[in-house]
């Protein structure tokens, strides 16, 4: 896979930086633009106490905590047609990811995250969908990253029921922001740490 | 709604608890993927794909019990006769003249990726110094836009069923990790593809929880394509 030709996706976006990078740094951007500025210590504190599936599963809770939030918030803005018919559905599907996180976070023997204070730089239609589709793609590219560590089978089919979900909702809000849904020939993997940091700026300490 | 969601979830649920049910589960697994029943579907289906000359078939019915590599590369080997599949479906698609630019757009992106899985997946056959199973012939029913695209959402919705419900039973990290970074983009395809038909992208009730597909039902809903 390595050896694979440069795609036209990853010449476009840039400058000699990796895909999930630039979308790391575009999810940073969006926050700091809201004004929510340095990444503080919640998150760290928040999984500083376990290794394992269980901590893998921590962070999987926490990002749909992060997702359930993001539709909730979104559907206040008066969203319409199709776009609110999604963000319906997809609120839907990240609390149930929610459901069976916690329950599987409880059965590893750990304690669930608490859910934080999310607040999101999205003030209408267009806002939604562009930092929708970057937050989708950031969360599949996270569980693939994470998926190989985790050590339990049941883990991991749960989280690859979860992500394949995650996928089609990028696809779908990649499709409503006119972009191509599947990017690439194969997904990205971003790590647990970078994820974190990205989504600091959107938790309200 | 409310009945289908905790039904479906129900039924997530229950797969989840079955294959968490012992430590040795996933060992468990391969040992039956290693079994008669889909060794024998999986060889069977091969025999009729014909075409391709039976010495440079991989031997996939082994009776011998799979040890954790070949059992990854019986998994590698399934997912490459998938991507075959859909790597022909997709040529033929496009060459057939009969989408419209939108679609045919579509099909030309997705034909691509499903080629560079085929590319990526031998590759990773060979280098285990196994040898890729045969190309098989296909044969599509493709007689207007709608019908095709309806195809395509049929054969990627399955592609990505088929990787989910075998991404448990791989033992390699790498090899898990490949398979990962498909089944997402096949997940893509999918739902790109309902969309353009008129489907829900995410067609799994309230669940929240995709469905997986077993090997030997995905072979089963395959062989229809495979021309003998």
């Amino acid at each position: 896979m390595t050896d694979r030709p440069l795609q036209p996706m990853d010449a476009i976006e840039v400058h000699g930086m990796t895909r999930s990078a630039f979308i790391l740094q575009g999810a940073l951007g969006a926050g700091a633009l809201y004004g929510a500025g340095a990444a503080g210590p919640f998150v760290r504190r928040a999984f500083a106490q376990e290794g394992g599936d269980a901590e893998i599963l921590n962070f999987a809770l926490m990002l749909q905590y992060l997702e359930e939030e993001f539709y909730s918030q979104a559907l206040e803005l008066g969203l319409t047609g199709d776009v609110k018919k999604l963000a319906t559905a997809f609120r839907g599907h990240e609390q149930a990811h929610i459901d069976t996180l916690t329950e599987a976070v409880t059965g590893a023997g750990a304690t669930p995250v608490k859910k934080p204070t999310f607040e999101f730089p999205i003030e209408d239609q267009g806002s939604f969908v562009t930092l929708g589709m970057t937050l989708e793609d950031t969360g599949v590219q996270a569980f693939n990253g994470a998926g190989p560590m985790l050590t339990a089978n049941e883990a991991l089919a749960g989280a690859g029921m979860i992500v394949q979900v995650e996928a089609r909702h990028a696809a779908a809000l990649r499709l409503a922001a006119m972009e191509e849904p599947a990017p690439d020939a194969f997904e990205e993997t971003i790590e647990m740490k970078d994820v974190l940091e990205a989504v600091e700026p959107f938790i309200q300490k | 709604m409310e009945h289908s969601q905790s039904e479906a979830r129900a039924a997530g649920t229950g797969a989840m608890q079955r294959l968490g049910s012992d430590d040795s589960s996933r060992k468990r697994f391969l040992k039956m993927a290693g079994g008669t029943a889909v060794a024998g579907a999986f060889a069977a289906l091969l025999a009729s794909c014909g075409g391709g000359g039976d010495e440079e078939k991989a031997e996939v019915d082994e009776a011998a019990p799979s040890t954790a590599q070949t059992g990854d590369f019986k998994i590698l080997n399934f997912a490459l006769m998938l991507e075959y599949l859909e790597s022909d479906f997709y040529e033929k698609v496009v060459s057939g003249g009969m989408l419209s630019r939108e679609a045919l757009e579509m099909a030309k992106t997705f034909g691509e990726h499903e080629r560079e899985h085929v590319d990526t997946l031998e590759a990773a056959v060979k280098e285990g110094g196994e040898k890729p199973v045969a190309r098989p012939r296909t044969k599509f029913p493709l007689e207007g836009e709608e019908q095709i695209l309806g195809l395509a959402a049929q054969v990627e919705n399955l592609g990505a069923a088929a990787y989910l419900g075998a991404a448990g039973l791989i033992q390699s990290e790498d090899v898990l990790g490949t398979a990962l970074s498909i089944h997402s983009i096949e997940a893509r395809h999918a739902a790109a593809l309902n969309i353009a038909t008129g489907k829900e992208p995410v067609p799994f009730g309230d669940t929240g929880l995709a469905v997986p597909a077993e090997m030997d039902a995905v072979l089963r809903m395959v062989k229809p394509f495979i021309a003998t």
